[in-house]
């Protein structure tokens, strides 16, 4: 070989370990080992005397015990700072500790309330002392009306700075903005309620607090608010139901308008439009039900005999089975006294015989009529049980109308309801209309993409009856077909699959049967029991085996059967290099060397740690090529029972800690994990519950995993600045908009 | 001036004479006239005669009265004015057989058969008919009289209730409902084939009652009772009243979870999540079946219902039950 090659060669191979280098092959441990952990017992000092001494009397209520250890505590501390040396740290704790000694709560919450003085308090415990403070029925209570003052404040100052911002660059038009808004912000105050949200919630907490504390100084004066706000509530709840029994008596609807006035003669027997509501109710009733009475008499009219020329022979015909009713009913003459029901007897025998139009039409013939078979036609007519394809078509009719105004008005195309505040509100909108009209073209193009209206279920509802009383009808087909682009429209592939198979003659239904075996994935997917979703993976697969679904649906439950596992409790690396008390000794004892970020000597990937039943724990190495993106090499090591409640113990309290000390981080409740580590604290944990719907799948993820690097924090001004602009009026504007508080989460017990 | 008032006022008496003389009586709604012909109240029964009563519930006349009921009382309210005329205009017979069509669907079959023999004596052209519904009714009154009726068999004065043990029940409907399925197959594509459809369901129903009355009394009382309403719902996914069914299993899921927590507090050791949540889950699942269910009154009952159930649930503390 000559030089030149040599020197080629070797350059070649030079760059060849190189490149080898540069693509970072990790390694993967043949087994995965979890350094097992000892402790050496420690010595008790003075301080840790002292403090089991404090816990002895706090916990049998001696106070002046409790009193005395944390002075031992505290003295312990002054002389190790003379000294020079490290002090116990415990001094706050112990006053706490000494605090929660006191026999009375609200002394306890006033002495903490004092401790939150202190600049030196552990984050966390000044966290926790905060909570219980505000965890106060009178403070909470209070709270509520501030935020219900706030919320008053905010809707006022935005009702103004709204429409001035928007006018900065449009000044003329500023004096019609603020007038509109003022009159929306009017309006909106009439509609709200006496005793909005947040004074609900004060009242019940004030309760609460009378409850606990009914001899305590503020309780005079807290009574007093509770009678006030609790007179309001009545009178509102009494307004209420008068408005309703309004609305129900004009609408003729007179057993709800009575229900309604005697629910508010309960609440004040002596409101006088309540009773006048319920008497006129209980009269229009009383009536309603004599002529129903008077409606089951038979009475034969005068000069009309039993049983008229045609009439026993048409009675007959209609009872007898096979009867030939359509000839008994053609002999009987026009002008006979029982033409009408002979006209309702052939629509009846057209009825039974499936000539569906025929007997419509006949029906309403008779309908039209001023005799008394009339209303035996309308009623059957009028009935969407038992005839509802008028009643679907009539609903369809709607849908087009619906969807002609949508086109044209836009959102205006929901008209208000008949009472004044709602029509001044509408109204406001009317000016918006020019703007809504220029961009109709938009609209019309959208429409048939946009799924189906609310209404539209209406008519879902008889098309769905037309077919199940006539599933071979005259208008089957035509019901099959809308119904189909419903579902379809909505969403639901499976549903128009299951109507298009009943279709005749039937449509390819191979699109369709994609849609529908996607659609189920999906399902399946978001089921969180694996042996539901496995169940469901397994029916995707013998419902659709010729679509692309049933393919992933057939990788997924070979994944999930080779991932199955009792449980899957899984603590993601990220989490574990934010919270190293939980991957080191006294946690997992995972060697440092896998999460140092060097591949070369083993490392964790991403998916971290898992417990996966009994003492078993799965760690998640990066694969051979060292990417995160190549599924993990996982290995199982099962830990000695101490060191696995050690682990479950650490994670507790890490994510306990945790979730005083940032709020981002709030404690998840997951029952079935908690029995996990209720079990394993138990020294339970080899004992594993098979039952699938025990099975624990919970993932602890790292902070940065979860909001990426940088994360939003609260604003502090107590407004948001807003920058609008419409390309409909051209307009521009900047103006502060104040935030109304956040509804607590215990809000829906009240709405 | 007094001659004139005296003239204003003998005017406005005599105006008041004229007007009260002018007004006729209030004429009543057309809609709530008496019936006026044999016809009328024949022809709107007729109508709805061949209806599925099983799948569909039964029509209502325009005064929201059961069509069956409502024709029942004007027949009777017939006879009884113009017993006469109707024996003389030969309707007596037909009569008799449009009110054994009546009361066949209203269960009182002793009183149909009757009604049908009767029409059989009086009317040559409805006789083979009216045999054969009286017959079917007689085997319907002799079906539905097997079973168990907790209430009837428990007496007032007995301080102890002898119970048939299960085996002995179960034997009891299995009979009733073999007797109901022969009708059901002898009345081929007759009305009367909805009618034991619907016996055949009501069977049902009752021996699912009876466990679920006696569930705390009987071995796995409770899972036994949950089966047999799930059989209901099951058998019974056609009819009318498959919704009500679906809700009594609802109904009883949210019993049993709230008597498991009346049991075992959930803060105690003995709760056991997974044996709760399971109740939980099976509850609300029926009811958000219910719930989904457009067009139907008991999807509002299911809403609230569920709505009720989720506010029961939140009373357990979190780290036991997680929705």
């Amino acid at each position: 070989m000559s030089p030149r090659r040599r020197s080629r060669a070797l350059r070649a191979a030079l760059g060849g370990a190189l490149l080898c280098a540069c693509a970072g092959p990790a390694a993967v441990p043949e087994h995965a080992s979890l350094a097992p952990t000892r402790f050496a017992p420690l010595v008790p000092d003075e301080a840790d005397e002292a403090a089991a001494d404090l816990a002895g009397s706090a916990l049998v209520g001696d106070a002046d015990g409790a009193y005395d250890a944390q002075i031992r505590i505290e003295r312990y501390d002054e002389a190790q700072q003379q000294s020079g040396e490290r002090q116990s740290g415990l001094a706050p704790l112990a006053q706490d500790v000494a605090n929660s000694a006191q026999q009375s709560v609200r002394g306890y919450l006033s002495a903490s309330d004092d401790l939150l003085s202190h600049s030196d308090l552990d984050p966390a415990m000044r966290e926790r002392l905060e909570r219980e403070a505000s965890a106060d029925p009178l403070e909470r209570g209070n709270q509520r009306m501030r935020e219900s003052y706030l919320t008053t404040f905010a809707r006022a100052f935005n009702a103004v700075a709204e429409p001035l911002g928007q006018s900065i660059f449009t000044m003329a038009l500023a004096p019609i903005r603020l007038s509109v808004s003022v009159v929306r912000y009017a309006v909106e105050l009439y509609r709200e309620d006496s005793m909005p949200l947040q004074r609900r919630q004060a009242l019940a907490e004030w309760k609460d607090f009378l409850a606990r504390y009914p001899d305590v100084a503020d309780s005079p004066a807290v009574a007093k608010q509770v009678a006030d706000a609790e007179k309001r509530w009545q009178d509102f709840q009494r307004d209420r139901a008068v408005d309703a029994a309004e609305r129900a008596q004009g609408d003729a609807r007179f057993a709800e308008a009575r229900a309604f006035a005697q629910r508010a003669l309960r609440i004040d027997p002596d409101d006088a439009k309540a009773r006048k509501i319920e008497e006129r109710a209980s009269r229009e009733l009383a009536a309603q039900q004599e002529a129903a009475t008077r409606s089951v008499r038979f009475e034969l009219p005068e000069g009309v005999p039993l049983a008229p020329e045609g009439a026993r022979e048409l009675t007959l015909a209609l009872l007898a089975p096979g009867g030939d009713v359509a000839a008994a009913a053609a002999a009987i003459p026009p002008d006979s006294p029982v033409a009408d029901e002979a006209r309702f007897a052939r629509a009846s025998a057209a009825a039974q015989a499936g000539r569906e139009s025929e007997a419509q039409a006949l029906l309403q013939q008779v309908a039209k009529g001023g005799g008394t078979m009339a209303r035996h036609a309308q009623v059957e007519l009028a009935d969407p049980i038992h005839n509802p394809w008028p009643h679907f078509e009539a609903a369809r009719r709607r849908d087009r109308w619906h969807g002609a105004l949508f086109v044209i008005l836009g959102g205006a195309a929901n008209l208000p309801q008949a009472t004044p505040d709602s029509v001044a509100l509408w109204l406001l909108d009317v000016p918006q209309l020019a703007s809504t009209v220029a961009t109709l073209p938009l609209r019309a193009i959208e429409l048939p993409w946009l799924p189906p209206p609310p209404t539209a279920r209406v008519t879902a509802v008889q098309a769905r009856r037309y077919l199940d009383l006539h599933p071979r009808g005259d208008h089957s087909e035509e019901a099959r077909a809308w119904l189909e682009s419903y579902e379809g429209r909505r969403g639901d592939h499976v549903a128009a699959l299951s109507v298009a198979e009943a279709r005749e003659p039937a449509p390819d239904l191979e699109p369709l049967r994609q849609e529908a075996a996607k659609q189920t994935l999906e399902v399946a997917r978001k089921e969180q029991r694996l042996d539901l979703r496995a169940g469901m993976l397994d029916g995707v697969v013998q419902r659709f085996p010729e679509t692309k679904a049933a393919g992933e649906a057939r990788d997924l439950l070979k994944e999930e059967i080779q991932k199955a596992t009792p449980h899957r409790i899984t603590i993601h690396r990220g989490f574990l290099l934010e919270n190293p008390e939980v991957a080191g000794p006294r946690g997992f004892g995972i060697p440092p060397t896998l999460l140092d970020g060097d591949p070369r000597n083993g490392e964790l990937h991403p998916d971290g740690v898992a417990l996966v039943g009994g003492r078993q724990v799965e760690l998640a190495f990066l694969a051979a090529s060292g990417k995160e993106s190549d599924p993990p090499e996982r290995r199982d090591v099962q830990l000695s029972e101490e060191q696995f409640a050690r682990v479950v113990a650490s994670l507790e309290e890490t994510n306990f800690r945790n979730s005083l000390l940032d709020s981002d981080d709030a404690l998840e409740h997951d029952a079935r994990r908690d029995v996990v580590f209720e079990r394993a604290r138990l020294g339970l944990a080899d004992e594993i519950d098979t039952r699938p719907e025990a099975r624990a799948d919970y993932t602890y993820k790292g902070m940065r995993e979860r909001y990426g690097v940088v994360r939003g924090r609260d604003p502090w001004l107590p407004f948001d600045l807003v920058l609008q602009g419409s390309l409909a009026n051209l307009s521009l504007g900047a103006f502060p908009r104040w935030r109304e508080p956040a509804k607590t989460p215990d809000a829906p017990l009240f709405q | 001036m007094m001659r004139r008032a005296a003239l204003r006022d003998r005017f406005l008496l005599c105006a008041q004479v004229a007007l009260l003389a002018c007004a006729s009586a209030p004429k009543v709604d057309p809609r709530h006239q008496p019936a006026a012909s044999v016809l009328e109240v024949i022809a709107v029964l007729q109508q709805h005669v061949p209806d599925d009563t099983y799948r569909f519930p039964p029509a209502r006349d325009f005064t929201g009265r059961n069509v069956y009921r409502s024709a029942l009382l004007r027949l009777e309210n017939l006879e009884r004015l113009h017993s006469d005329g109707l024996r003389a205009g030969q309707l007596d017979g037909a009569i008799a057989f449009a009110k054994g069509r009546a009361l066949e669907r209203l269960r009182s079959y002793d009183l149909a058969a009757d009604a049908y023999r009767l029409a059989a004596e009086r009317e040559p052209t409805l006789a083979e008919e009216a045999l054969r519904s009286a017959a079917l009714c007689d085997r319907l009154a002799e079906a539905t009289a097997v079973g168990v009726d907790l209430r009837s068999d428990a007496k007032q004065d007995e301080v102890w209730v002898e119970l048939a043990a299960p085996p002995v029940v179960l034997g009891r409907f299995d009979q009733r409902v073999a007797l109901l399925e022969a009708i059901e197959r002898d009345a081929g594509s007759t009305e009367q084939a909805y009618v034991a459809q619907e016996e055949i369901e009501r069977a049902d129903v009752e021996r699912a009652r009876y466990f679920t009355e006696l569930r705390r009394s009987l071995p796995d009382g409770d899972v036994r009772a949950v089966a047999e309403l799930q059989r209901v719902a099951d058998r019974h996914a056609q009819s009318k009243n498959s919704a009500r069914h679906l809700l009594a299993l609802a109904d009883l899921y949210v019993d049993l979870a709230t008597e498991y927590v009346e049991l075992n507090p959930p803060e105690g050791m003995l709760f056991d999540p997974v044996e709760f949540q399971d109740l939980v889950d099976s509850g609300a699942r029926v009811y958000e079946m219910v719930a989904a269910r457009d067009g139907t009154p008991e999807r509002m009952e299911a809403s609230r219902r569920l709505e009720a159930f989720i506010a029961f649930s939140l009373t357990i503390d979190r780290e036991r039950f997680t929705p």
